[in-house]
């Protein structure tokens, strides 16, 4: 049995049973009463589970799911080195988003990291305390802050809403995921120039000890064969 | 060290003489008149995020605590004995400390991720001449490691920092580039900026005075002004921004000369006469140049200054907040990481320090776990 993990609310769970309604495969609820199994009506042995999106890279990671779809800004972020632990098989068509860099529209002077961090450092020296930057990607943020050598920083945890975080006086800065940056717009925002920190989408992502394992299994690869 | 039990022989940790070798160099550090002083395993993390900024959370490790907020492992002694020390009345101190440390370290990596450290802290009166204790650290650590065969490293960021005291350039510039000295690829985009050097290829951005001039006009459009920044702010930095444009430019002279600087090394015995022949001339860098020399004869009427090498920037990505005389000792053989590391820290001091409080101050750490032989080298 092939453990499936699939996102259990929202757009990126409607596009992925799109997706495999497209591959021939029909994704049917098992049972009456228990809605996070389901399966297909032409492969039952996979058993598919489904997930808060956020919580399946953790899952493959431990192997308690074989597969599964989910976002790829969610797989860099929760698990730290993930291509030590999963494997990442295809992107597929849909979930697309950029994790940017959002700062108000009216910091007509900031268009670029070396900006950011020259304001960073002025806000230091006026404020005294460090440019707050609310997300829900800590690490991924964090990792790329620190890599483009910007400094003064400090990250502040926001699980939603983050675009709002600057209006609430929470951070000064956010960075969060958009697809169409119409959300950004509507809360006076804007993106810098190289303020991109990943490049999303959904892909199928497996575990990389039960992979090497189950190369040439034949419910796998029959489930590849249709899917890619 | 623990007492081996009745019945029990010796030890069963017979491979380490862990034990042993932290009550000898407590002996070295209570002859040469240093005091014990412990700080908590757990620190509150927002004061050292300050400090150390994000970069922390990806060494250290973090706790969560409800009650009182985000709390860190201790990843070092420095910054919390230099707190405990501020909060005393006296400028003076000489305080030794043997404990664990916390760091996450990478896959390859032969640190523990908890090691044992000893080490020293000097405090002193800014006022006092550093140069002897300068001298009187680093002669306590090679003390320390003359039984073993060890090699050591120095450097002296301050000739570098000095250098660019003395550039032909406004003090914004110099703050800036002072400021990334710790991050060589931002300083050398900044270098490359200020002496526009467009050829590396370096994406490099460049204000126009038109530019400038569409950002005052459009600002003016704006109505809401969300968060602590405020079009004051911004107006201020656009200023600047102006004012910079008219301003000289890094010559090539100087761009080059820093770059020799950066590369610079030799043996100690050497490196004060070969950098005091360079082109460079100006008060503080002089002094630095001075001081450097002054170390460096103290120096050798201690140790043979022919075989310690020396290079300007030594360290100075890896031992974060040291801005003057550092030092790092390794073993000749082994290709272990640095067993001995330390440096002066004035500019930490003082910007930790309140008004009116002078402290300069010097430390050395030693990992323990490599002279006590507690560490498997997977790389062997």
């Amino acid at each position: 049995m092939i453990r499936l993990g699939i996102p259990s609310k929202g757009r990126l769970k409607k596009q992925v049973e799109k997706f495999f309604l497209e591959k021939g495969l029909e994704l049917v609820k098992v049972g009456s009463s228990r809605e996070y199994l389901a399966e297909f009506k032409e492969e039952k042995k996979i058993q598919i589970i489904l997930l808060a999106a956020s919580d399946l890279p953790l899952e493959i990671k431990k192997g308690n799911l074989d597969i599964g779809i989910t976002g790829r800004d969610l797989v860099f972020e929760k698990i730290l080195d993930w291509q030590k632990w999963v494997v990442e098989l295809q992107q597929l068509g849909f979930g697309n988003a950029d994790l940017v860099i959002g700062v108000p529209q009216f910091w007509i002077d900031v268009n670029h990291l070396d900006d950011l961090d020259e304001v960073a450092y002025f806000f230091r020296k006026k404020y005294s305390r460090c440019l707050r930057i609310a997300t829900k990607y800590q690490n991924i943020t964090r990792e790329f802050l620190i890599d483009k050598q910007v400094t003064n920083f400090e990250i502040v945890e926001s699980q939603g809403a983050t675009e709002g975080a600057i209006v609430n006086g929470i951070a000064d800065v956010v960075v969060d995921i958009t697809s169409t940056g119409e959300t950004l717009k509507q809360n006076k925002l804007k993106t810098i120039e190289d303020g991109i920190l990943l490049k999303s989408f959904a892909g199928i992502f497996m575990n990389k000890r039960w992979y090497k394992k189950n190369k040439s299994d034949l419910v796998l690869k029959n489930f590849l064969d249709k899917v890619f | 060290m623990l007492k081996s039990q009745k019945g029990i022989g010796k030890p069963k940790t017979d491979s380490s003489n862990l034990g042993l070798e932290i009550n000898h160099i407590r002996l070295i550090f209570e002859k040469a008149g240093l005091k014990e002083i412990s700080v908590p395993s757990l620190l509150t993390a927002s004061d050292l995020v300050d400090l150390y900024g994000e970069d922390l959370k990806l060494r250290a490790y973090t706790t969560s605590d409800p009650v009182k907020g985000e709390q860190v492992l201790r990843p070092d002694f420095t910054v919390p004995i230099l707190l405990k020390h501020l909060k005393g009345k006296s400028l003076q101190a000489k305080y030794f400390y043997c404990g664990n440390v916390w760091r996450r370290q990478s896959f390859e990596s032969i640190i523990p991720n908890e090691q044992y450290q000893m080490g020293f802290e000097f405090f002193d009166n800014k006022k006092n001449n550093s140069i002897a204790l300068d001298v009187e650290a680093y002669l306590l650590i090679s003390k320390i490691l003359s039984k073993y065969k060890s090699h050591s490293v120095t450097g002296d960021v301050q000739i570098l920092t000095s250098a660019i005291n003395e550039l032909d350039i406004t003090e914004y510039k110099k703050a800036s580039l002072k400021r990334h000295l710790w991050r060589p690829k931002r300083f050398m985009r900044l270098l490359d900026l200020y002496s526009r050097q467009t050829t590396s290829g370096r994406n490099i951005r460049l204000h126009k005075s038109t530019t400038l001039l569409r950002w005052k006009e459009k600002l003016r459009e704006f109505k809401s002004f969300d968060g602590v920044r405020t079009k004051t702010d911004i107006k201020e930095r656009i200023e600047i921004l102006e004012q910079e444009l008219s301003q000289d430019l890094i010559a090539n002279s100087e761009r080059n000369f820093l770059l020799k600087l950066m590369k610079f090394q030799s043996s100690l015995s050497e490196a004060p006469k070969s950098i005091s022949s360079s082109s460079m001339v100006g008060g503080s860098f002089k002094k630095a140049i001075e001081n450097f020399e002054l170390r460096v004869g103290l120096l050798s009427e201690h140790v043979n200054t022919k075989i310690v090498k020396f290079q300007v920037i030594y360290g100075l990505t890896t031992l974060e907040y040291y801005d003057g005389f550092v030092f790092g000792f390794q073993f000749d053989n082994r290709n272990y990481p640095p067993i001995a590391q330390g440096g002066r820290y004035d500019s930490l001091c003082s910007s930790l320090s309140k008004k009116g409080k002078s402290i300069s101050a010097i430390g050395s750490m030693l990992r323990m776990d490599f002279l006590g032989k507690t560490v498997t080298d997977y790389r062997d």
